[in-house]
């Protein structure tokens, strides 16, 4: 009894550490991202900016471009966080990523179709291309349903709905009239130039889905669970993926559209919270979720803040950082 | 007494005919050997008769000569717009980056002049059906080599150095006259993506004789040719905050919206203009012409008078901004 509850307090220990080392880069990385770019602006301007206004450059350099990327760079981040622990815990799939449904293909394939064919202003593209990623993981999911919505199938239902929009994507990027070479930027994944009416598109849908993942942590922490048990305990599991696979869907359509598909990061933060928490812990959605969202949030304002000083697009740190860590990741795993 | 007196008219004929042979070919300057920018040796054996290009700019020079092309490449699937009266039969052989070469086949060019970094892989190709010339454009002298060049390919060596003196002899007088104490930017839209264009690239190079100065500046790599050009974010083009701004836009669309562009210099002051497909393809004896005097123009009205000679579609005008 004696060793459960020092393994809990433990525990609990880790989950604060994780939770300070977050914030910390959290805020790290904003004061950082304040401070870098073409105007220098030190960290003194820019806090007194941020907190007292002014009508002069630097304060529209803060307010009008720096804080819109950095805040649409966090809830894109915890956005998809939490979607890559909903997807991986419906999936029951260590690899599986939110772009699993073939959201992000479907999203993508809609702002590029929309760039192409209709020249859309801004706040339409956005619209679209979350539409574009609900239509592609509904179509997933319709295809997946008849088998209960089975792991197995779901995944390859996504993979083949992925694909196709992909398929989409090349052709109409080969048979473009205008100049599309603008569009490899968004589709790589970036943050930069990203202003209010990204965010503003952005942030609702994320609110809504970190709400809505949050309330369904009993039903995720069952679907761990064994088929049978789950069946056992009353709960619908196909029901219940679909609803999830929803959320999963909404915070990421809307994170696609705005940001790109940014590589990694739904798949890589589950397992930095499961390393970092433990499995024990993990298994409880109630923790993982919101620190999903906290770390994911952290993990893509630090990637940006590396990316702008870099001046390449953070979809290219994503990838090149996370390909490694995911390897580390899986071998400390694999060895614990 | 028939017999010599035949031998001398044959004699007499031969001679004849060779010496026409010789003045013939002597004229034409037939064959050519030729240097392009690949580094590469081209024999042309006799005067081409069908040219195609692969840029703006052998469509261009044909023009120069009151010649036309069989074929050339397109921009955004549209035929270079500032030569548009001069290319009234000219075929579309696609993308610059991707000939349609069974089309440029059917033309049968027995000369083919293109760009080299879009030509190059294909080469072998372009060999097969014809001579093939590739040059750099990027630069002033890569454009005044390739003029002279492609000149002396098309048997007209010395109208290539009479251009190239005229054009040379337009520029400094222009500079002369230029009173100077600006500052520019040429961008080219891709998407709601910006680029900005360095020193060495020749529209800005024109620019900067005109005594703008390029706020972009010099390229980090000097010494490479490529990239001429980089993406510009928006923060960095406030920082920038130029007095002039020269955007080409593929679309006619308006330029993508972000809060930035109201704030800078440029905007404000209605000094945000449209420009045609001729300062990216700039390299031409006409298009480095016509640019050269839009751009004086554009940055000193009072000084300098509108060109005539462009068409309407080519034309410069006031940048257009989307709504939020």
């Amino acid at each position: 009894m004696n060793n459960h509850a020092a393994s809990l307090s433990l525990a609990s220990g880790r989950i604060w550490w994780v939770i300070a080392a977050a914030v910390t880069a959290l805020c790290l990385a904003t004061l950082w991202s304040m401070t870098q770019g073409e105007m220098p602006i030190t960290y003194r301007a820019a806090l007194t900016q941020l907190f007292k206004p002014e009508n002069s450059v630097e304060g529209f350099v803060i307010w009008e471009m720096r804080l819109p990327r950095v805040l649409t760079g966090a809830f894109a981040g915890a956005g998809l966080g939490m979607a890559g622990v909903i997807m991986q815990s419906i999936s029951r799939n260590p690899l599986a990523s939110p772009s699993l449904t073939g959201v992000t293909s479907g999203a993508a394939l809609a702002m590029v179709g929309g760039y192409i064919f209709f020249n859309l202003s801004l706040s339409w593209m956005l619209l679209a291309g979350t539409l574009g990623g609900f239509a592609a993981a509904l179509t997933t999911f319709s295809i997946a349903w008849k088998t209960r919505l089975d792991p197995t199938h779901l995944v390859l239902a996504g993979m083949s709905v992925s694909l196709f929009c992909a398929a989409g994507i090349m052709t109409l990027l080969v048979a473009a009239a205008n100049e599309a070479n603008g569009l490899y930027f968004w589709l790589v994944g970036s943050l930069a130039d990203r202003t209010w009416d990204h965010f503003d598109l952005l942030y609702l849908w994320v609110l809504c889905g970190l709400l809505a993942g949050l309330l369904c942590f009993r039903p995720l922490n069952l679907l761990a669970m064994d088929e049978e048990v789950c069946e056992m305990l009353g709960l619908s599991t196909r029901r219940w993926r679909l609803l999830l696979g929803i959320i999963a869907v909404v915070l990421t359509a809307a994170t696609v559209a705005v940001a790109g598909p940014i590589a990694f990061a739904g798949l890589l933060v589950p397992h930095i919270v499961r390393l970092a928490i433990g499995n024990g812990h993990y298994s409880n959605h109630l923790t993982a979720l919101p620190l999903a969202a906290l770390v994911g949030a952290a993990l893509i304002c630090s990637a940006d803040a590396l990316a702008k000083n870099q001046g390449v697009p953070v979809g290219i740190v994503s990838a090149i950082l996370g390909g490694p860590l995911l390897l580390w990741l899986i071998q400390t795993q694999a060895s614990v | 007494m028939l017999y010599p007196l035949t031998r001398l008219l044959c004699r007499t004929g031969a001679l004849l005919y060779l010496m026409g042979l010789a003045t013939n070919g002597a004229a034409s300057g037939f064959p050519v050997e030729l240097v392009d920018s690949r580094g590469k040796t081209v024999i042309i054996k006799k005067e081409p008769e069908n040219v195609a290009s692969i840029a703006a700019f052998g469509a261009d020079l044909m023009a120069a000569f009151g010649r036309e092309v069989v074929g050339v490449s397109s921009m955004n699937n549209k035929l270079p717009l500032y030569l548009q009266p001069r290319l009234g039969s000219t075929v579309d052989l696609g993308s610059a980056h991707e000939t349609n070469l069974e089309r440029l086949t059917e033309l049968k060019p027995d000369l083919t002049i293109g760009l080299r970094t879009y030509t190059e892989p294909f080469q072998n190709q372009f060999e097969k059906i014809g001579a093939f010339l590739a040059y750099d454009f990027i630069s002033l002298q890569d454009s005044l080599d390739a003029v002279v060049s492609s000149s002396r390919a098309l048997g007209k060596a010395a109208n290539g150095e009479q251009l190239n003196q005229h054009f040379l002899a337009t520029l400094d007088a222009y500079q002369q006259h230029a009173p100077g104490g600006l500052s520019a930017l040429f961008i080219w839209h891709w998407g709601d993506i910006p680029w900005t264009y360095y020193d060495h690239h020749m529209t800005v190079e024109l620019m900067r004789a005109l005594k703008v100065d390029n706020a972009l500046g010099a390229s980090p790599t000097p010494k490479m040719a490529n990239p001429h050009a980089a993406v510009i974010t928006m923060e960095q083009l406030l920082a920038l905050n130029p007095d002039v701004i020269l955007s080409f836009q593929s679309g006619d669309e308006p330029i993508a919206y972000h809060p930035v562009w109201q704030r800078l210099k440029a905007v404000k002051n209605n000094r945000a203009y449209r420009v045609g497909d001729h300062y990216p393809q700039v390299h031409g004896p006409i298009a480095r012409e016509l640019v050269l005097k839009e751009m004086a123009h554009i940055f000193y009205p009072d000084q300098f008078s509108e060109p005539e000679g462009i068409p309407d579609s080519a034309r410069f005008k006031p940048s257009q901004f989307a709504k939020p």
